[in-house]
């Protein structure tokens, strides 16, 4: 408007305008209120209630070590049931992939390609592995796949100079577990053996078609090359050329039956063999020959032939607990999980501790006295 | 701002009821968050000596076992097999031992045992130039710092070997597998919920931790504010809470680690307890959200309270209120229905006895102006006929129906014809007025031009204005105005009882201006003078019965005082306005405005 405005009327009385009641508005102000403290009490109990509630959401998928999958295993039960102490309901949450025994040997690798890249394109939030083959192909098809799914290792050896991990502190992948520098003990091992028998003059070891290709048993072998010349011992190897398959086994335990008497004072397994219960066929051509026999680590019989199912066998071990080495892993394997952790943080670690074990049922079976400032510093005598 | 009385009684509860129990409260709080900080740097200070105890206590023991070294020193000097068995013995049975030597008076080790590796004599080493050698055979025993091999932590302690006659008789070395501190730091925190202890040497690297992993990996805790308080000079003991490598929140202490041998060895290591801090101030914490609901609660309880006094005491005000709104609006028949026998009560009686009074005196103020409005009707009506009648005599003599008159004859009934003829304007004017009051002034609305109306009032008055010698314009718009709902002959009245204030009070030579112009929903007239203008205290009252300005008065022109009045009346049943802008002097202004929109019907 361009034209002047009406000016107030000084005169006008301004009406008395009647003001609505506040009280609904008061009242709604209050019922508010009255929420805010429920929902503030809420808040409360609920947060006080959630920092007891155990997260469970989908279970974990882990996949356990295949070359170690028979039952009563030590690594693999110390495992299960360290995670089972760690709060891991098999079933509610965690699941395991337990895939069966398979040999090491060249076409037992192949498998074993495709059973790790089955599970890594099933999607499995952690792969539990045993050895260098196994976690090698475990790394590699993890790369493959570009899924740098968590893997933990039992028992690697010398991983920094297999090219497995960058350093002890870091691996510098997708890799952690327990590791040894084997070749030292081997030799302290034998050292100790000796102790116990002082007249060792051969030692009868499965070589050549016997043991599995590369590592661990390679480095094994190489060392008690070497020591067992140090001491001036023969190393009887025995070997065969049937390769792994059918007829191999019962080829392995043709060739230990038909080790005679004199042929060898003593007998040590190497690690990495072809079929599961290797160790036990080994044990009973000893208490046959009524000599001692060496294993690089508390080994179980599985087949019940010589002693009772899940029993050790062999008269002497100097070695890691496997028990415990699955419990170490396990406390790794939460720190992955549940913390969040990458495995190239959390550094190598070496076993918890080396166990002398003296089994007294085999000193038994073969006749043999074992002295005793070996059974004084022995950390289990099974009797 | 305003704030209802609703409002100011609830912020009053909110406030006395809030405030006395915050003063009361916070002090308190503050009280217990302190006692509660001091409970957990107690608890943590406790905790780290014991745990340094714990650790100096597991040393001690490593010192004990290297002693059975030294008690069997005469034994292994004799017979190198024996010296090997009991050396092995010695090293397996203590699983914390790596590495067993026995250092002869020169420094050059005479048996060493390894846990993992065959010791050969060519591995034996000459330690005679070392530091833990020099000390030993100071009568001092040594403990080094932590140091990793192949993924092994590990450190040495040695001990001097003194015959009966405290001749130095050589030196037992034993590598300890640091990991076995581990164990003690664990056990503690696993004992201390929330919280952690762990050992870290002088540089602040970990030595020993619950996490295994932080150890392997070094972790340099360094940049922590305990670590920097520790390497201080003199070292601070106590500190504030922190945050951690984790980034939480902690409150933490550090204790020294002694060997418990003799009056105390130190070692390069301290041991370092933390807790939590949410888990040290949990209890804070519940009692700062007991504190909020408390609040809350009472707040609400304030809220309520007010609500309900104000139920008691705003709603009769509000009650009150409202009538006196109706009884200001001129309802005065409005009573307030209050019974309450206190205060508000007697307040809503004596309300009800002046609305009663007020109610009375309006029926005597319609009874006295009914009787004006009678009187006026009936003497207009009494007075019009013989002034009627007397014009016509006038007008029947002056204009020679009774014979030629004398010049002097002549002017002295015309002045007299003059006279009636206002008087006939006075008496209409106050029939009008009579009429609007009573509400009898027919209105007949019917759709015309108003630029019409106005030209019909302009040549009327041209001739009056040409009389007294004032210019006189009228400015039409140059397109046409729409057809509005009029009364023609009132709003005739209307504008010409304008028109004719601004010719009567326009000194000769002056000027009046009537300018028509259309603003979309209404049409606006303006009537400018450049007359004698009003007073500025004359303007309020110009719309009143029988007003007239000072200026007007003196200016001895005739009037009644009742053109804007009925021009107002008139204007306003049009749903228009008007108003008025004036300098005394200067001259005056009289706007006013009628819609477009209005239906024609009568009003």
């Amino acid at each position: 408007m361009d034209y002047p405005k009406e000016p107030v009327q000084p005169t006008k009385q301004t009406q008395p305008v009647e003001k609505k009641s506040q009280a609904k508005l008061l009242y709604a102000a209050g019922g508010v209120l009255v929420f805010f403290v429920i929902f503030l009490g809420g808040f409360w109990l609920l947060q006080e209630k959630s920092s007891r509630i155990v997260e469970s959401e989908q279970p974990f998928v882990v996949v356990l070590p295949i070359y170690d999958i028979p039952p009563n295993r030590p690594l693999t039960a110390g495992f299960v049931d360290k995670m089972e102490d760690l709060g891991y309901k098999e079933g509610v949450d965690i699941l395991y992939k337990r895939y069966g025994y398979i040999s090491p040997g060249p076409e037992g690798i192949e498998r074993l390609h495709g059973i790790y890249r089955t599970y890594i394109e099933e999607g499995v939030d952690l792969i539990h592995s045993l050895e260098y083959g196994d976690t090698n192909v475990a790394l590699q098809e993890t790369k493959a796949a570009g899924k740098p799914i968590p893997i933990v290792a039992g028992d690697l050896i010398n991983p920094v100079d297999l090219g497995l991990a960058e350093s002890w502190q870091s691996s510098g992948n997708n890799l952690t577990g327990i590791a040894e520098t084997r070749p030292e003990v081997i030799e302290r091992a034998l050292e100790l053996f000796t102790t116990i028998v002082p007249n060792i003059r051969k030692i009868g070891v499965g070589t050549q078609g016997i043991m599995a290709p590369g590592e661990p048993a390679a480095s094994y072998l190489k060392t008690l090359r070497e020591e067992t010349g140090k001491l001036g011992i023969e190393l009887v190897e025995y070997t065969t050329d049937v390769p792994p398959g059918p007829g191999h086994k019962e080829e392995v335990i043709r060739i230990l039956q038909n080790i005679q008497e004199g042929e060898i004072d003593a007998w040590v397994h190497i690690p990495g063999h072809f079929f599961a219960n290797q160790q036990a066929f080994e044990h009973q051509m000893t208490v046959r020959l009524k000599i001692p026999d060496m294993l690089p680590a508390i080994e179980l019989d599985d087949n019940g032939e010589v002693v009772a199912q899940g029993e050790a066998v062999g008269l002497f071990t100097y070695g890691p607990d496997f028990y415990e080495k699955g419990q170490q892993l396990a406390i790794m394997a939460d720190k992955i999980l549940r913390g969040g952790t990458q495995p190239s943080e959390i550094p190598l670690e070496l076993p918890g501790r080396y166990l002398i074990m003296v089994n007294l049922k085999t000193a038994k079976a073969i006749d043999l006295a074992i002295p005793s400032e070996i059974l004084e510093i022995a950390d289990l005598i099974i009797e | 701002m305003k704030i209802r009385l609703r409002g100011k009684l609830i912020l009053f509860g909110l406030i006395f009821a809030i405030l006395p129990l915050g003063v009361a409260m916070s002090p308190s709080i503050l009280r217990f968050y302190d006692t509660q900080r001091q409970v957990a740097i107690e608890r943590q200070s406790q905790i780290a000596h014991h745990t340094a105890q714990e650790i100096g206590h597991f040393l001690s023991v490593q010192f004990f076992h290297t002693q059975e070294v030294t008690l069997l020193q005469s034994e292994l000097s004799r017979d190198g097999v024996l010296r090997n068995l009991i050396m092995e013995r010695l090293l397996f049975k203590n699983s914390a031992f790596v590495d067993l030597s026995l250092v002869d008076t020169e420094g050059r080790e005479v048996i060493r045992k390894n846990r993992y590796r065959v010791i050969r004599e060519d591995d034996f080493r000459d330690l005679s130039t070392s530091e833990i050698f020099q000390l030993v055979r100071e009568r001092k025993i040594y403990i080094g710092d932590v140091y990793f091999e192949q993924g092994r932590p590990l450190f040495v302690i040695g001990v001097g070997i003194y015959d009966a006659r405290d001749e130095f008789q050589g030196a037992v070395l034993a590598e300890i597998d640091a990991r076995t501190m581990q164990q003690v730091v664990s056990d503690t925190t696993i004992a201390q919920e929330g919280g952690r202890a762990y050992v870290i040497n002088r540089d602040g690297v970990v030595v020993a931790h619950p996490d295994i992993s932080t150890v392997l990996s070094r972790k340099d805790f360094s940049l922590l504010p305990i670590v920097a308080a520790l390497k201080k000079t003199p070292p601070e003991t106590l500190t504030s809470s922190y945050q951690n490598e984790l980034s939480e929140d902690v409150l933490g202490f550090w204790a020294p680690i002694v060997i418990q041998i003799g009056s105390g060895v130190p070692t390069p290591w301290y041991i370092i307890a933390e807790e939590n801090a949410s888990f040290a101030f949990h209890h804070v914490r519940e009692v700062v959200w007991f504190s909020l609901m408390a609040f809350l609660s009472v707040g609400i309880l304030a809220v309520l309270g007010a609500l309900f006094v104000s139920r008691r005491i705003v709603m009769p005000i509000e009650a009150m209120q409202r009538s006196a709104m109706r009884i200001g609006a001129g309802d005065f028949s409005q009573r307030i229905p209050i019974r309450t026998n206190d205060e508000i009560g007697e307040l809503a009686s004596e309300v009800n006895e002046m609305a009663e009074r007020l109610q009375e005196a309006k029926e005597r103020n319609e009874s006295v102006s009914r009787l004006k409005s009678e009187f006026l009707s009936i003497a207009a009506h009494q007075l019009r006929t013989p002034l009627s009648a007397l014009k016509w005599v006038l007008y029947m003599i002056l204009d020679g129906d009774a014979g030629s008159l004398k010049k002097a004859q002549k002017e002295l009934l015309g002045k007299g014809y003059a006279a009636n003829e206002r008087m006939i304007t006075l008496v209409n004017d106050l029939l009008d007025i009579v009429r609007i009051e009573e509400g009898r002034f027919d209105y007949k609305f019917q759709k015309g031009a108003i630029a019409k109306v106005i030209e019909d009032i302009v040549k009327e008055m041209h001739v009056v204005a040409d009389k007294r010698g004032v210019q006189f314009f009228f400015h039409r718009p140059s397109h046409a105005l729409p057809q509005i709902a009029l009364d023609a002959s009132k709003l005739r009245l209307a504008i010409s009882n304008i028109v004719d204030n601004a010719l009567r009070y326009t000194k000769k030579g002056g000027r009046v201006d009537i300018e028509l112009t259309f603003h979309g929903k209404e049409i606006l007239v303006l009537v400018k003078d450049t007359g004698i203008g009003i007073p500025k205290a004359g303007i309020a009252r110009l719309f009143t019965k029988f007003f007239r300005a000072e200026n007007a008065v003196t200016m001895q022109t005739d009037g009644s005082g009742l053109g804007l009045f009925i021009a107002k009346n008139i204007i306003e049943k049009h749903k228009g306005k008007i108003w008025i802008e004036s300098e005394e002097g200067k001259g005056t202004t009289v706007y006013f405005t009628i819609p477009v929109s209005r239906q024609s019907k009568n009003g």
